[in-house]
């Protein structure tokens, strides 16, 4: 009876003390959620350094190690670790055969001293009590473990304390993939703010370049201007006869810029005779030869007299064949015939003869 | 621009041989007839033997107003007087020239004075080739 009762006393105990261990890990597993969601942490080894010193403490484990997949997923690397002097000794070749096996095995799990002797001397050397593992799963992947071995008081580890690492796995599972989706993110902000600077260096520089490409425009623009400004001249030959040699190729704008200073300067200077010099035009055609006629019709409107000088023979081939007709002007042999018949022609006027064109 | 009566006409000047018109506003088309009737009825008045349109104050001429001109030389012509048109303005020359309008028949003169030394010398022959183009 008194032994019952001693044996009922004690499983209740028992039982409390585990209810009580329940409700420890079910708070300090909460307490694990608040770090992480309040650090917000974003570097996988500061998840690790946190979660481990968090979990030994809770475990009351002297040794404990985060591993996680290596990125060129052979092996595993430690990346915290607690009461482990050497790091490599547990990402050796020995080492990572055991993290597989154990990690095959997808459940928290404890592994004896004499199971791991068997497996792995070195391993058994660091811990000779055996070890309590956990695999960290995301997405169904594993990509890591988390060891914990030596607690403090001796005793085991307890199903109550592997079912907590689990759950301790489970939160710093989601931590990590958080960390991952954010780093996913940073990347792809930083890559869209690249692309949005290159693209604005791209437009800086086709924006230098049009401005570049306007001054040449402008210069051109200046230089064609002055060549023209120098290519007609218009002379004031003698009294009352102005001279405008003509040299190049005269197209519309050009005849129509001729007209423009010929028919000014007449009106300004109020001369009779204008001597149309084209011995500098090479080629000419029928448009070219319309823009002289109409240059010459022009000033005749004026009131003014003009006469065309220095037809080249070939130029004069050309208009025959091309059959302008020239009859309604009066042509000369060069200027200096053009500058003779003028003076004859005021002479005329002044003498009060007949004037004849 | 300013408005101008209905009963205006551009006044026109005789001095001893000639006739002087001298056109210093934008002409309308009502203003072109009256014209023309003036100066032909003056012609028939008075003995005179040349005509001097001065077109000096005009900027800008249409079609209608180049041939009017034209029209009242080849009039005058016929009633035996010469007309000789002067002071045109250089944009209007061209503008002229491009529209392929010429006025035929009708001398240019640089400025008035031109004009009437023109007309003074012997009017044997109007402007041969150069007028008739």
């Amino acid at each position: 009876m008194t032994t019952d009762t001693q044996r009922l006393q004690t499983e209740l105990g028992d039982l409390k003390a585990r209810l009580k261990r329940q409700g420890e890990s079910l708070e300090f597993l909460q307490i694990i959620s608040k770090t992480f969601v309040s650090l917000s942490l974003n570097d996988k080894s500061a998840i690790c350094d946190t979660f481990n010193s968090m979990v030994s403490s809770f475990m009351d484990a002297r040794k404990s190690a985060t591993l996680l997949l290596s990125t060129d997923g052979d092996g595993y690397d430690v990346v915290s670790r607690q009461g482990v002097s050497d790091p490599k000794e547990l990402s050796g070749s020995e080492a990572n055969e055991v993290w597989r096996w154990v990690i095959s095995e997808r459940i928290a799990r404890f592994v004896d001293g004499e199971d791991l002797r068997s497996r792995s001397p070195s391993l058994f050397e660091i811990f000779p009590d055996g070890f309590a593992c956990v695999p960290i799963d995301i997405r169904e992947q594993p990509v890591g473990l988390i060891v914990l071995a030596d607690k403090v008081n001796g005793t085991e580890f307890s199903g109550e304390g592997l079912e907590f690492m689990s759950a301790a796995a489970g939160i710093v599972a989601v931590t990590l993939t958080n960390a991952e989706s954010h780093a996913i993110q940073e990347g792809l902000i930083k890559s869209v703010e690249q692309q949005a600077k290159e693209a604005q260096r791209v437009a800086q520089e086709r924006e230098q370049a049009l401005e570049e490409l306007d001054r040449k425009l402008e210069i051109i623009e200046r230089q064609r201007f002055a060549i023209q400004e120098l290519s007609t001249p218009v002379l004031q030959l003698w009294d009352n006869v102005l001279a405008l040699p003509v040299i190049g190729v005269v197209d519309t704008r050009r005849s129509a810029e001729i007209m423009e200073r010929l028919l000014a300067e007449i009106t300004e200077k109020q001369v009779r005779f204008v001597i149309l010099d084209i011995t500098g035009v090479e080629v000419v055609d029928t448009r070219t030869a319309d823009h002289f006629i109409k240059v010459i019709k022009a000033a005749e409107l004026l009131g003014s007299t003009c006469i065309l000088t220095g037809i080249r023979p070939a130029v004069a081939q050309t208009l025959i064949e091309i059959g302008v007709d020239l009859s309604s002007i009066s042509t000369l042999r060069n200027m200096q015939e053009g500058l003779k018949e003028c003076l004859r022609r005021m002479r005329d006027l002044n003498s009060n003869d007949v004037e004849e064109i | 621009m300013t408005e101008i009566s209905d009963t205006f006409r551009i006044p026109i000047i005789k001095l001893h041989d000639k006739l002087i018109v001298s056109i210093q506003m934008a002409l309308s088309d009502r203003l072109v007839m009256q014209l023309k009737d003036d100066i032909t009825t003056r012609i028939e008045r008075v003995n005179i033997t040349g005509l001097i349109i001065d077109v000096s104050g005009i900027d800008v001429m249409d079609s209608y107003i180049s041939r009017a001109l034209r029209d009242m030389g080849l009039i005058a012509r016929l009633m035996g007087v010469r007309t000789v048109i002067s002071g045109l303005d250089p944009m209007i020359a061209m503008t002229l020239v491009e529209m392929g309008l010429d006025l035929k028949g009708v001398s240019a003169a640089l400025n008035l004075e031109t004009a009437i030394e023109l007309l003074d010398r012997k009017p044997a022959k109007t402007r041969g080739k150069g007028a008739a183009a």
